[in-house]
């Protein structure tokens, strides 16, 4: 694995490269060096295994309005040259781009962990022992398993030829396991992403999938309508994704977005508040552009307070520019898993969500199905699993009619996300599946 | 002369060099030989009974522009070496991006060592297929070659399409992109195969928005036009320009549109819309690993399980055929990642069910002989897996044009462009909306409509087909990235359609009031 100043020397010496050949461009770079892990696995056993060791070189110049970028994942000298002068001369030949804006110079960064030494020496006999524990359960209840565990250690450093240098390392991981009865009537899942290997528990995501996939077996049929769900913190996420690829001031200011309107109004329940802060929520510490992510709040007790907005459109619109965030947490509410249940007459609990798609912009409607787990809510208690439904769903809606929140969070998608269960009303199922 | 065995038995870049200068135009880097000669020589002494290796670029251009101005120019390119093996009985993998003799043994050790990690805890062993050891050159036939057109040009094309849309009253936003991909790569295997190929895909689009001045509502349509496995001559003769008037007034006539009433109906569906339902409810359920459980923890399994092969799939109209050579598509090429030269086959005959998509590992998991030639890998760093050949529905017999299938509909919406899409885990339901909509009353388009979507479960769906469009309305669609695996990996894919009528098809409102 390469340092950080490993990765700095080389941007610093690709700039050089920029300035000597062009002393007139601004330019700015970024180096990923990443080593990437993973065990793949299915019917039970080990398909798959492979170790990936890459760098990628970012550059993008610019000479007044006109710019170019170029990736790379060579560095001999030969191919960075060739890099620079790819990027120059496709930035020569562009037309203009009014939205240029000057690259970024030197910044403050609130520096966070996101490297775990132990999750970075996690080998391939110790990913093979975890695997073989996670499939323990499913073993002793005669259950075909399936699944996937990929481990990242790696850096990032962005530099720029107006003194932008920062820098963070980091580790990962996603572990997710599908356990399925092998008449083919039952499946489960269970899925975990965390930065740190201590937190990697491979026997619990293999104990919770096989657990949904016993109870999930010989699903009844039950009528497809508008129902009272309870959403696990899978499903909650697919929600939550669509409402924070949304939250784009521009797209509001120009008369496309769901949130037209609606800055500074109630959206959602106020029970729901959404956060990102790289202090809490295991993201880097700076965007896309090297811009420093402060903590932002941006639904405060259902208040829409605050949307992303670029440096071109913060120049535009005389805003401050927000920086682009790819981290979110949804606040924990006070309610226990058995009390979401509480209270139901007839729902259904979904505990996670498939091909989830866009439909509608304007009404944030989406499609999706439900799948690996699906039951049937009978006066407060899980009475009998339930065949899947395809819904069609306004996001905006589901979580305006959200009145009970768990306390507990996970983060079963991305290591960035924290996300809660919920309960919410009126929920559109809207036809049946005959997948299990 | 090149054996299977000799590649791994004497190693070394004088041993490989016949076999280059026998096939044809394949360039001879001794660098690659000795990459090649290499990984294979520490394969071997570290156990493997197999190993292949990929050295691998792959270079994407894009250009785009928003509204009146540039947006993007962008070029990224990615070069590395995978190795592959099989020890004991299980894979190993392990790539990285120096393409150097040593590292690629140190590769071929790392790959050796996770295969006997996994090895230990498996009890089914890895089988191939029989495969010729090909030597061989392919590349796309094309004329101009897309990286060497200046991006200026093409920012300069993308710029007069954008003036075209806004010129149009009520257009209030654009945006346009052409994206340029290269796949170069040589495979070498233990086996003795040598082969390269070259594979260049145009990726052109752009969709127009209007925002209704007084409701706030807004409407996109994007362009029908396809990616292809071609140079620029494409763009050139496929109406990229010429059409932009038309979108634009499309877009128009969207927002103002009717909205549909939902229930029950006769669906005419374009070729540009039914591409990605043969892709999604055809495509990906008859993929050998899925049926069986290997991608069940994330793209789900399928109903299309061998016990279901000589069933009834479709109408006895309908013939659904895979092919790796069909000209223009996305995932048409020589030979696969496994070495096996590509071909045509059957995989709905007559509505019947017959066959499957297959690479060298799974050909014996249903008992065939060879494989079908359906591996690939993205890039160097991803492990080859059994991914989807063009798939596509084979024309009716009659020349039968699309005004033909309106004339013979009493009560339907004819359907047009690909919108929103979404399937279940195992291949039954589906939901899709189009682009632009239309009634049909009498045989005749009545009017266009708005917020349409259709909802079915595949095999239902596909027995419903009563009436196909000839060859005159088959035509080539694509998915530039179509998703698989874990990781996740990225395969370009066409599927040539007929236009095509279903009967009795679940027609949704899926407007602000959420049709059910």
């Amino acid at each position: 694995m390469w340092t950080e100043l490993q990765a700095l020397t080389l941007g610093k010496s690709l700039l050089g490269l920029v300035k000597k050949a062009d002393p007139k461009a601004e330019a700015q770079v970024t180096v990923w060096q990443t080593h990437r892990a993973h065990t793949r696995f299915a019917r039970s056993e080990i398909t798959t295994a492979g170790e990936n060791d890459d760098l990628s070189v970012s550059l993008s110049v610019q000479r007044g309005l006109r710019s170019a970028s170029a990736q790379a994942n060579q560095t001999d000298p030969r191919a960075l040259e060739h890099l620079v002068a790819r990027t120059l001369g496709n930035a020569r030949l562009a037309p203009e781009l009014p939205e240029t804006m000057p690259v970024l110079g030197p910044v403050k960064v609130t520096r966070n962990q996101l490297h775990d030494p132990a999750m970075a020496k996690l080998d391939a006999k110790a990913r093979a022992e975890g695997i073989v524990a996670a499939l323990g359960p499913s073993k002793e209840r005669d259950l075909l398993t399936a699944g996937f565990l990929e481990v990242y250690d790696g850096l990032v450093a962005r530099l720029s030829s107006e003194g932008l240098s920062v820098s963070a390392p980091f580790t990962d991981s996603n572990f997710s396991v599908t356990a399925r009865t092998k008449d083919g009537t039952g499946s489960g899942w269970n899925a975990l992403s965390t930065r740190r290997r201590a937190e990697l528990d491979f026997e619990k995501v293999g104990r919770l999938a096989a657990q949904k996939a016993i109870a999930s077996a010989r699903p009844k049929t039950i009528e497809p309508g508008r129902y009272t769900v309870v959403l696990e913190p899978a499903a909650v996420g697919d929600l939550f994704e669509f409402f924070a690829q949304s939250l784009d001031r521009r797209s509001v200011d120009e008369g496309r977005s769901c949130f037209v309107g609606k800055l500074g109004q109630r959206v959602i329940n106020e029970r729901l508040t959404l956060r990102s802060n790289p202090q809490t929520t295991p993201m880097l510490p700076f965007d896309g552009e090297g811009l420093p992510l402060a903590p932002r709040t941006w639904v405060n007790r259902g208040v829409l307070e605050s949307l992303a907005v670029s440096r071109y459109w913060a120049q535009h619109k005389q805003l401050a520019p927000t920086g682009g965030y790819d981290g979110y947490e949804v606040d924990p509410g006070d309610a226990t898993r058995d009390q979401l249940l509480q209270g139901v007459k007839r729902g259904v609990l979904i505990t996670r969500l498939w091909y989830t798609n866009l439909v509608d912009p304007q009404s944030l409607l989406i499609t999706g199905l439900t799948r690996d787990g699906t039951f049937l809510i009978e006066d407060g208690a899980v009475t009998s699993p339930v065949r899947n439904f395809r819904l069609n769903q306004s996001v905006l809606e589901a979580l305006s009619k959200v009145d009970a929140v768990s306390a507990d969070r996970e983060s079963p998608g991305a290591s960035a996300w924290k996300l809660p269960a919920l309960r919410t009303h009126e929920f559109l199922l809207a036809s049946q599946s005959d997948a299990i | 002369m090149l054996t299977r065995r000799n590649v791994l038995l004497a190693g070394g870049a004088l041993a490989l060099a016949p076999a280059l200068s026998r096939a044809r135009g394949l360039v001879a880097d001794e660098t690659y030989l000795a990459v090649v000669a290499s990984a294979l020589e520490a394969a071997k002494k570290a156990g493997a009974s197999y190993a292949d290796l990929r050295i691998h670029r792959r270079r994407e251009e894009s250009v785009s522009v928003r509204d009146d101005h540039l947006e993007a120019i962008d070029d990224a390119e990615r070069f590395g070496v995978g190795v592959r093996v099989i020890v004991d009985g299980a894979w190993g993998f392990a790539s990285s991006n120096l393409v150097q003799p040593k590292e690629a043994a140190r590769l071929a050790q790392v790959a050796c060592a996770l295969a006997k990690a996994n090895a230990s805890v498996m009890t089914k062993r890895v089988e191939l297929a029989p495969n010729p050891a090909h030597v061989d050159v392919w590349q796309t036939p094309l004329i101009k070659d897309p990286f060497k057109i200046p991006v200026s040009d093409k920012a300069e094309l993308l710029l007069a399409v954008a003036e075209r849309l806004r010129a149009v009253k009520g257009i209030s936003f654009c945006h346009a992109w052409v994206s340029t991909r290269l796949e170069w790569k040589l495979f070498a295997s233990s086996e003795g195969a040598l082969i390269e190929q070259s594979q260049t895909r145009l990726g052109p689009g752009y969709v127009a928005t209007a925002v209704h001045p007084t409701s706030g509502e807004f409407a996109s349509r994007a362009w029908d036009g396809q990616a292809l496995q071609a140079g620029w001559e494409h763009l050139e003769t496929s109406h990229f320009l010429e059409d932009a008037p038309r979108v634009a007034e499309d877009t128009l006539e969207k927002l103002h549109a009717a909205s549909v009433t939902p229930g029950k109906k006769d669906l005419i569906l374009d070729a540009s819309n039914l591409w990605l339902t043969v892709h999604e409810s055809v495509g990906h359920p008859t993929e050998l690993d899925r049926a069986l459980g290997y991608e069940a923890n994330m793209a789900g399994t399928s109903f299309a399980t061998p016990d279901t092969l000589g069933t009834m799939y479709a109408s006895p109209l309908v013939t659904l055929y895979a092919d790796k050579t069909t000209p223009g598509g996305l995932a048409t090429v020589g030979y696969d990642d496994d070495g096996v030269r590509t071909g045509r086959w059957n995989l709905v005959e007559r509505g019947k069910f017959v066959g499957y998509q297959t690479t060298r590992e799974q050909a014996a998991w249903l008992g065939e002989k060879a494989s079908r030639g359906c591996s690939y890998a993205m890039d160097h760093a991803s492990v080859p897996f059994q991914r989807m050949p063009n798939v596509s529905l084979a024309p009716g017999e009659k020349d039968l044009s699309t005004a033909d299938l309106i004339k013979a509909t009493d009560d339907g919406v004819y359907v047009v462009g690909t919108g929103s899409w979404s399937i279940d885990h195992q291949r039954y339901n589906f939901q899709f909306t189009g682009q632009t909509f239309f009634e049909v009353k009498q045989g005749k388009i009545t009017r266009p409509l708005k917020d349409v979507g259709y909802q079915s479960n595949t095999p239902a769906f596909w027995k419903s087909c009563d009436l196909l469009g000839g060859p005159s309305t088959w035509r080539l669609g694509s998915a530039f990235d179509d998703g698989k695996g874990e990781p996740m990996q990225s395969n370009p894919v066409s599927h040539g359609c007929p236009s095509a009528r279903f009967r009795g098809v679940s027609v949704i409102n899926t407007g602000a009031k959420q049709g059910a």
